[in-house]
């Protein structure tokens, strides 16, 4: 419709006289609606950061395509009751499962059995108490990216034959072997003489535990040293690009057909995919995301209210402008899009001050920093939405008091 | 005629009475963007004033938690983590405490007056689930500990109903418990509790004593009101898995740092570490604990004041711009003022008191919802405690005054500095 958009056109126009003319008035009403475009943006900010740092740190650790199939997964996460009984009921993961579950994989999925446990580890030069050791096969390196500063993985033979070699976290590197070559040297584990062939790139923390503490050796030479292990955990990876739930089925159906269970039956395992490895940053950013959220949106109430009042009294000091413009011809639609472009202006011209002052504070906190700071496209689209919105509301009321006023009486206003 | 200097000294003189007059008439002529402008502060205040009661009421009975344990104690525990709370790989293989320790550190500790001891049994025994149950009714959220009898009387915890152990089922590991308060309302509503039977993970017992409830909580929830405790003789026989020990010793007055001594010492050397090695064991007094959580929770409080402040800073932005207004829609006034003998600083006090109206009221308004708020949530969600203290409650009406008289300074000050001459000419 050609005559809305001329009315639009010169809503706009003759708003943006308006507030031209009455700068400071507005620039008071941009500020607080700056204020609190900042705060709703900072937060969002903030928090993507923090999930897109865990993301990035997991996803080094642990792929996204990832899933582990073990007796009991997330242990954590599981009430009392479910837990008690999934500790009674499931069966632990044996050997033969692993190699039924290996030799089933039929190019949709590639399996690492592994296991786990705490040891005090020693060299010549160091010590470290309590680390995790891994024992597992060449696969992992299929699954788990796995970026070493020098060395290399120990390779399909040397898994096959349980060699006693180690791949070494930094933190364990820098302990055992300080200010020298790890590559070559000998580590004790539980008494046993493991040669150092690789080291991996520092990874730092996530969720407070070091991704740097880990030594990793064949599954083999793990199971002479402490014993076959009560029951495996199974790293797999879907091989189709994207998509882990054919990948998850079939391992279920393998491991179910392998255990002879009936249709309808229960599983006597776990299948647990990846988003739980993630899932704790992802709650503590929900978390604080849902305590400081109402906390922004107060500040755009508030924000709404004081661009409420400048229109408000945009309105009143031109009441007898607006009386005239109505005596020669001038429509109540005229009068009410104009009050409203001119709040929507005041609250788009604040809330983009606001965004840019977001993006410059986190573009120096990055750099300072050194942290991924930046504001997302999606935020500042839902920021912008949000200001203009709030702008719009702000205008009703005063574009109805507009509308309202009685031709005759404004045209007498002083 | 007054001397100037007599009406300065006086709190509101009869000028600032009179200002204060204009400023009422003034805010009455405006109504709708007075309200609004007021409208402003009650959002501002509120935010502050809610998001502050809540912080420090979570303050207080945190602190009253922690002090729940025994403020003289101090407690050994081998891990760094709470007893319910799985260790990390750094703490993994510490060998947990004996409970005979208890007793070497009263023996040979002279700062020491009594040594209480906790067995933590873990919430999966035996292959179950950690249940208690009454009749028909359960309780899934429960935990169960082994108690000497004389550890309720260092942690100061008193009976509610009953009596704790005698020392001969304690010798005998007899099948009795003391309940906390919470497991007692869930399993016992509205009836004795003492001498009916409770099962807990399938073995019953007998129930002794009930615990009065426990002061504070993380957010109105003291876990020790969940906890069942049992002869320590009886948890060893009953549930192997049982071996996590917490010790609290009761330190002698003003004994504290030599006590705190005495056990390390002795703890090193029961748990047989060299000179050289660091202790594999954490030595912690409720006043450490509660150090250490303010120093997070202020961390946490003062990130999120800030961001409520950011509410305060918009209602004070709506005053200064309707000062502004104000100022100029009464120029002329001003101009007539000036030219009848009002001093630039009366002017600015006219100016400054209308602001400081506006914001007070609006701080007065907003405490009130404030506070109306803070009951109704506290009244629906009895666990986040809102209501404001009064403090926070005065504070919040200061705070607004102060942030309406900064943000009337500027508008004020351009009053002040009209030019009488020039302020007639205009219409």
């Amino acid at each position: 419709m050609p005559s809305a958009r001329l009315l639009i056109a010169e809503s706009f126009s003759q708003a943006f006289r308006v507030v031209r003319e009455y700068r400071l008035r507005s620039a008071l009403g941009a500020l607080a609606m700056a204020a609190a475009v900042m705060a709703l943006a900072g937060i969002s900010t903030g928090l993507e950061v923090l999930e897109s740092f865990a993301a990035r740190t997991a996803a080094r650790t642990i792929g996204s395509d990832v899933f582990t199939v073990s007796k009991v997964g997330q242990r954590g996460r599981l009430g009392r009751r479910e837990l008690a009984r999934k500790l009674e009921r499931n069966v632990a993961i044996s050997r033969s499962d692993a190699r039924f579950l290996d030799a089933h994989g039929d190019g949709l999925v590639i399996y690492a059995p592994s296991a786990q446990r705490i040891v005090d580890i020693s060299s010549v030069f160091g010590k470290l108490q309590s680390v995790p050791i891994t024992g597992t096969t060449f696969a992992i390196t299929r699954i788990q990216e796995m970026a070493l500063a020098e060395g290399r993985f120990f390779s399909d033979d040397e898994s096959q034959r349980g060699e006693a070699v180690a791949v070494i976290g930094e933190e364990i590197r820098a302990a055992c072997f300080p200010n020298r070559r790890a590559l070559g040297e000998t580590l004790r584990i539980a008494g046993r003489a493991f040669r150092v062939i690789g080291v991996q790139e520092a990874m730092g923390q996530l969720g407070g535990q070091s991704q740097d503490r880990y030594v990793w050796v064949p599954l083999a030479a793990f199971e002479r040293t402490f014993g076959p292990s009560a029951s495996l955990q199974m790293f797999a990876k879907s091989l189709v690009a994207g998509e882990t739930v054919p990948a998850e089925d079939r391992a279920r159906a393998s491991l179910r057909a392998k255990r002879n269970l009936y249709p309808g039956q229960e599983d006597t395992f776990d299948v647990v995919t990846p988003d739980a490895a993630r899932s704790f940053v992802f709650t503590l950013s929900r978390s604080l995301s849902a305590a400081s959220m109402p906390i922004a949106i107060m500040s755009l109430l508030a924000a709404f209210v004081v661009v409420t009042n400048t229109t408000l009294v945009s309105v009143a000091q031109r009441t007898r402008e607006i009386g005239i413009r109505r005596a020669v011809g001038a429509r109540r639609a005229n009068i009410g899009g104009e009050v409203l472009a001119e709040s929507f202006i005041v609250s788009v011209v604040g809330a983009i001050a606001g965004l840019a002052l977001v993006a410059l504070l986190a573009a120096l906190a990055s750099s300072l920093l050194g942290l991924p700071l930046a504001l997302a496209p999606a935020t500042l689209a839902r920021s912008l939405v949000m200001a203009s919105a709030a702008g719009l509301l702000s205008g009703a009321f005063p574009a109805v008091r507009a509308i309202r006023a009685d031709v005759l009486t404004s045209l007498r206003a002083d | 005629m007054r001397a100037p200097h007599k009406r300065r000294s006086a709190f509101l003189g009869a000028t600032d009475r009179m200002a204060f007059g204009f400023a009422v008439d003034s805010i009455l002529a405006n109504g709708a963007r007075s309200v609004l402008a007021i409208a402003g502060i009650v959002i501002g205040i509120v935010t502050v004033v809610l998001i502050t009661s809540v912080l420090a009421n979570a303050k207080t009975q945190v602190a009253a938690l922690f002090q729940g344990l025994g403020t003289d104690n101090l407690i050994a525990y081998h891990l760094s983590q709470d007893p319910y709370s799985p260790p990390t790989d750094r703490e993994a293989n510490r060998k947990p405490m004996e409970i005979g320790f208890a007793d070497v550190i009263e023996r040979l500790s002279l700062n020491v007056e009594e040594v209480g001891v906790q067995l933590i049994v873990p919430a999966i025994v035996n292959g179950r689930a950690l249940i208690a149950s009454a009749g028909r009714i359960e309780n899934d959220s429960c935990f169960a500990e082994g108690s000497a009898a004389r550890t309720f009387r260092v942690i100061e915890a008193p009976l509610a109903e009953g009596r704790v152990f005698t020392p001969l089922e304690e010798e005998t590991g007899a099948r009795v418990a003391v309940i906390g308060a919470s497991v007692r309302a869930s399993l016992f509503p509205g009836i004795n509790a003492v001498g009916k039977e409770i099962r807990v993970a399938g073995v019953a017992f007998v129930v002794i004593g009930v615990l009065a409830p426990r002061p504070g909580g993380v957010f109105g929830e003291n876990r020790q009101d969940s906890v069942i405790s049992m002869p320590i003789r009886t948890v060893q026989a009953i549930f192997p898995d049982a071996r996590n020990v917490l010790i609290y010793s009761k330190t002698k007055e003003g004994r504290r740092q030599e006590a705190r001594q005495d056990i390390e010492t002795i703890l090193r050397r029961l748990r047989g570490l060299a000179p050289d090695s660091p202790n594999d064991f954490q030595l912690t007094s409720p006043d450490q604990i509660i150090a250490v959580f303010n120093q997070v929770g202020n961390a946490i409080g003062a990130a999120t004041v800030a961001l409520a402040g950011i509410s305060l800073f918009i209602g004070a932005i709506g005053i200064g711009n309707v000062m502004v207004i104000s100022v100029t829609e009464r120029t002329r006034e001003i101009g007539i003022r000036r030219a009848l003998g009002a001093t630039q600083a009366s002017v600015r006090r006219q100016f400054l008191i209308e602001a400081g109206v506006l914001s007070g009221v609006g701080g007065i308004l907003g405490v009130l919802v404030a506070l109306a708020i803070g009951f109704l949530v506290t009244l629906i969600l009895p666990r986040y405690d809102a209501r404001p203290p009064w403090d926070a409650a005065l504070a919040g009406v200061a705070m607004s005054v102060v942030v309406g008289l900064i943000a009337g300074y500027v508008p004020a000050s351009r009053a002040a500095s009209v030019d009488p001459i020039e302020a007639l000419h205009r219409d």
